[in-house]
């Protein structure tokens, strides 16, 4: 467990917040992808921990970064955490996303609060001269974010929405297709969304790309013990925890 | 200055450098990351059946008040795996190792029990009581005559000392405690889970994949501290109390009501060093109220 202090946690609209708390040894150990679990309270309710990817980390400044969304108990009580609380951190947990060697392009997939997951992979990726073709849909314009932390000259920002109707399956499927006639996609990566992770899975198989999606579970322990966060999979069920977040596209579609 | 505490205690001839050890479910190799296993009293993992299972289809949890409902149908490796990496990786610690062992029949029991006979487990806990089994626990710990019978066919091959996991979901927990008892029983540990339920209002379906769960944390210790009072008046054995522990002062109710030792299981989701935690409280108790060794709490309830 670690300590955390937080610098900031403001709304940003949508239902979501975003929060950046200081804590030098997760910054140091996070990779793109993975979990910290935060102790909402002391005491015994809510008694469990709720679990968050890293939207952004800086390992300079020892900071990492979440967007939350306010769901229940646990994210409502998270709204009122002022700068200078000192928080309770678990992690970081769980197999992280990984930037294939020699990759030249990949895509982003993300839908609601899961672009959360995929945010800080596309800013690795364009640290590394990879070009990133991001698709993040919601419901509405204030429902998608991450946008803007994606700048980079080699990444290309698609935001669609249910309501003007671009966050359909057709037309996803055409922003892939076009990327994918633009030079060849090495790697997929989806979160939030069980219709997207279907069509990059589809996606995937017919032009043999390989991908990745991450899991969203409750979870009790967040280490891998208790077994209560399962998802089937090709493997039987896996724990989302600690054999995910992050699985093979094939192992939960195929 | 106060002599030395001790907060030794002894289960069925095993000594146990004190009375905190895991509860069934809640720990594991992966825990050995998080908290130093050499200062636990005893090192209990994951239950585990003689063959791998899958366990039930999640959903498998549920928060409730102050507690949660779980339903994961001990989702194991199998014996096979816990004797071959389980067992070796926390025999590296110098604590005794407690294998949790749960089965379908008397027969799997046996088997089970005879491997673990060649190896260097130090007590077993027969997992009688899982409320998530829909054949196994349930059928066993439930009816005092089938605890006599389980545990018999047990003791019959084990050359291990027993304790037997009971279930609160029975009418009178003394007559099974004293069923596990009179068939030999070297210990019996209580509670496991109350089984319990949740349902989603909005799709009008049950929370959790197997509609029926078992009920831990906090929420439950009252009702686990009557009967381990209840059970402790009763047999001759040691009481392992569980049900809730979150703190030392909570640890020590159960030992004041008779429990010899305590197990946490719920409670270390949150915290998964509180064990170290709970054996630091206890000490403090101790010295705070003059107590040399852990055995003047044992039992030590007043009444009247």
């Amino acid at each position: 467990m670690r300590s955390g202090v937080v610098l900031a946690n403001e709304s940003i609209g949508g239902g979501y917040h975003h929060m950046i708390v200081n804590c030098p040894k997760i910054a140091e150990e996070i990779k793109d992808g993975q979990i910290v679990h935060i102790r909402v309270k002391d005491g015994y309710e809510p008694l469990l921990r709720r679990p968050f990817s890293v939207y952004l980390y800086d390992k300079k400044a020892g900071t990492i970064e979440f967007v939350y969304a306010i769901k229940g108990v646990g994210t409502e009580m998270m709204k009122s955490f002022k700068p200078g609380d000192e928080i309770d951190l678990l992690g970081p947990t769980g197999k992280s996303y990984t930037l294939k060697e020699g990759a030249k392009k990949i895509v982003l997939l993300g839908r609601g609060v899961g672009i959360a997951s995929i945010i800080s992979l596309g800013a690795s990726a364009a640290d590394k001269g990879i070009q990133v073709e991001a698709i993040l849909s919601g419901k509405s314009p204030e429902k998608v974010f991450g946008g803007k932390a994606l700048q980079s000259p080699t990444t290309t920002v698609n935001e669609v929405y249910d309501i003007d109707g671009t966050s359909d399956v057709e037309n996803v499927m055409k922003i892939l297709r076009r990327t994918q006639e633009e030079g060849g996609i090495d790697q997929i990566f989806v979160c939030g969304s069980k219709r997207l992770g279907q069509l990059a899975y589809d996606f995937a198989n017919e032009h043999n790309i390989e991908g990745y999606v991450s899991l969203e579970e409750r979870m009790a322990c967040g280490i891998g013990v208790c077994h209560v966060c399962v998802c089937k999979t090709t493997k039987g069920y896996q724990t989302v925890c600690k054999d995910g977040p992050v699985f093979p596209l094939a192992e939960v579609y195929g | 200055m106060m002599e030395r505490i001790s907060l030794k205690v002894n289960i069925g001839g095993v000594e146990l450098k004190n009375p905190v050890m895991p509860a069934s479910g809640t720990f594991g190799v992966e825990s050995a990351d998080y908290l130093d296993c050499r200062k636990l009293g005893a090192i209990l993992p994951k239950s585990f059946t003689l063959n791998p299972q899958q366990g039930n289809p999640p959903p498998r949890v549920v928060e409730t008040s102050c507690g949660m409902l779980n339903a994961v149908g001990i989702q194991n490796k199998g014996l096979e795996y816990f004797i071959n990496v389980t067992l070796p990786f926390f025999e590296t610690f110098d604590t005794p190792v407690i294998a949790s062992v749960s089965a379908y029949s008397e027969e799997d029991f046996k088997t089970i029990i005879r491997e673990l006979n060649k190896t260097k487990t130090a007590l077993i806990e027969l997992n009688i009581s899982c409320p998530n089994l829909k054949e196994g626990g349930k059928a066993f710990g439930t009816s005092a005559e089938e605890t006599y019978k389980i545990v018999k066919a047990a003791k019959s091959v084990s050359e291990i000392p027993l304790i037997t996991k009971l279930s609160p979901n029975v009418t009178d927990i003394t007559e099974i405690a004293l069923a596990a008892e009179s068939a030999g029983s070297d210990a019996v540990s209580l509670i496991n889970t109350f089984l319990g339920m949740a349902i989603d209002i909005n799709t009008m379906r049950p929370k959790l994949g197997n509609i029926t769960g078992g009920l831990s944390g906090p929420a439950i210790k009252p009702l686990a501290l009557r009967m381990v009072w209840q059970v402790a008046q009763k047999v001759k054995i040691p009481v392992i109390g569980i049900g809730g522990i979150a703190s030392g002062a909570d640890a020590i109710e159960f030992l004041l009501a008779g429990a010899t030792a305590v197990q946490i299981g719920t409670s270390s989701f949150a915290e998964p060093n509180i064990m170290e935690r709970i054996i630091s409280e206890i000490e403090d108790y101790m010295r705070e109220k003059n107590i040399s060794d852990i055995h003047e709490i044992i039992g030590g309830l007043k009444i009247g």
